[in-house]
């Protein structure tokens, strides 16, 4: 329970978006070869139709971009379970001695546990709570 | 808009042709199957939430079943069984005459709270009392999940069965706040297996502080009670008894101790964890008026009834949590805010009583990992 794992597929994108991806990319490689064509071309206002078709395809390239990086973020946050860290912050009665150590089971709130170092006296449990594990 | 696309397209070479062709196809496309697109889309959305929810359900009956076996020592194989609690239901009273109704469910909830008692030490034999009520809060976990999962699938299934955009719509437009509670669930298999105290907690954590160093003794089921002498006063601190998972009766140990003072009390003060808004802190502490305690409303409705009847006061104070951190093991901020509503508790009874007076502090909350 204490690591924390992918509980979710991590397999790719789903299906329909990857297709929908193909789709723009196709579209976007034929705008720009339209464009670069338009742009080599002699015709009246050839200029301004291959502007068009240009932004036309690097926009569907931008929003290829956009989505993959979105999707995977979106992916990435559904995948986790959120795990603590959970952790038991001792303190020696005697000689005021802390300490922190990963929970234990069987630990519970001022509870005489280990002996302390410093003192021989018996450590109690002063505090247990959990936190983000550093990613 | 369409004149403008074509405009962008002339047919004059064949792949503007194309072009014009797929345009034209995405309109008509667009203009008879929007909300069909849209249904789609939704439908896919609740699949992907439900498929996370099966897995995580899924780990919660392998996570109850592993547990069950390490802790309890069965010597049949729990799933079974455990399957069989995971299905298990409660119907409430009928309400056409709400008088009494309160009664007619403290009976359930009693009834069904002594099967399930039951039902884990037969399949838990050699589970000690606080793990036993771990195993318990464990298990109504993976049952709060497998209820949920059942719930967001019938939605799903019944919108993909009739298209109907507005049944889809229901469970789509929930979905962020089904997630939160879906992980607040899942974090709570974790604070439940290894004995963790919770964000519920908070409330308890604040009475065990009151009554540390004092004896305590068993007042009610599963209900403790500290005498904790302060500045002149009496303080009657309440709580669950620990450290293993439970909530005790803290409306029947306030009732009985009120009735055997004969309303002799000057107040009672509540603590318990409150759910925070987005943007308050975690783990800060708001004070008010009324009893502060969730669930069902028995325990809460015994507290206001005997308050009323010898008119004391109930003070109330809150230590906010986040949704997901409610059965999550208590994190720093709920931990520390715990601890500073005890000093609130000493400032309230300095201030608002004399010496000599009793004063009631009730912790509110499940109290896994804390003792007395």
């Amino acid at each position: 329970m204490s690591d924390q794992r992918p509980i979710y597929s991590t397999v790719g994108m789903p299906r329909t978006l990857l297709i929908a991806l193909l789709l723009i990319g196709a579209l976007s490689i034929i705008s720009l070869f339209l464009g670069f064509d338009a742009y080599l071309s002699d015709k009246p206002n050839s200029m301004t139709k291959a502007s068009l078709y240009l932004l036309l395809g690097t926009g569907g390239f931008a929003l290829i971009g956009y989505m993959f990086f979105r999707s995977k973020i979106l992916m990435e946050k559904v995948e986790m379970i959120p795990q603590l860290e959970v952790v038991t912050t001792l303190e020696c009665p005697n000689c005021g001695l802390k300490k922190i150590r990963p929970f234990q089971q069987g630990d519970y709130l001022f509870k005489e546990d280990e002996e302390c170092t410093r003192c021989k006296g018996k450590m109690v449990v002063e505090k247990i709570y959990g936190r983000e594990k550093p990613k | 808009m369409y004149q403008l696309i074509s405009q962008l397209f002339p047919p004059d070479n064949d792949l503007g042709a194309i072009f014009q062709f797929i345009f034209s196809l995405a309109f008509l496309v667009y203009l008879f199957y929007a909300q069909r697109i849209q249904t789609l889309t939704m439908l896919k959305q609740v699949e992907g939430t439900l498929t996370k929810l099966m897995v995580i359900k899924d780990e919660g009956r392998r996570i109850a079943i592993k547990t069950v076996k390490e802790v309890g020592k069965p010597k049949d194989d729990p799933a079974p069984h455990i399957d069989r609690m995971l299905e298990e239901f409660i119907l409430t009273p009928v309400d056409l005459d709400p008088a009494g109704i309160v009664w007619k469910l403290e009976q359930i909830m009693n009834v069904r709270e002594e099967r399930f008692e039951e039902e884990v030490k037969a399949i838990a034999p050699e589970a000690g009392p606080s793990d036993a009520h771990n195993l318990e809060m464990l298990i109504e976990a993976a049952m709060a999940l497998n209820t949920i999962y059942k719930v967001i699938r019938h939605f799903y299934l019944l919108g993909k069965k009739t298209m109907n955009i507005y049944i889809i719509l229901q469970v789509q437009m929930i979905l962020p706040q089904i997630i939160q509670e879906v992980e607040a669930y899942a974090s709570a298999l974790q604070a439940f297996t290894e004995g963790t105290p919770v964000g519920d907690g908070a409330g308890a954590i604040t009475a065990a502080v009151l009554m540390r160093g004092h004896e305590s003794r068993l007042i009610v089921k599963d209900t403790v009670m500290a005498e904790v002498p302060f500045e002149g006063r009496t303080l009657l601190v309440i709580k669950a008894q620990g450290p293993g998972g439970n909530v005790g009766k803290p409306g029947d140990a306030v009732n009985d101790i009120i009735e055997e003072r004969k309303g002799k009390i000057a107040q009672v003060i509540m603590i318990d964890a409150a759910g925070k808004l987005e943007g308050e802190e975690l783990g800060s502490v708001a004070e008010g008026v009324g009893a502060a305690i969730g669930g069902i409303g028995v325990e809460k409705y015994k507290i206001e009834e005997v308050a009323l009847k010898y008119k004391i006061p109930v003070y109330a104070i809150a230590i906010k949590v986040d949704i997901k951190d409610v059965v999550a093991p208590v994190k720093e901020p709920i931990f520390n805010g715990a601890v500073k509503a005890a000093d609130v508790v000493k400032r309230f009874v300095n201030e608002r009583t004399k010496e000599g007076d009793v004063i009631m502090v009730v912790g509110v909350g499940n109290t896994v990992g804390i003792a007395q």
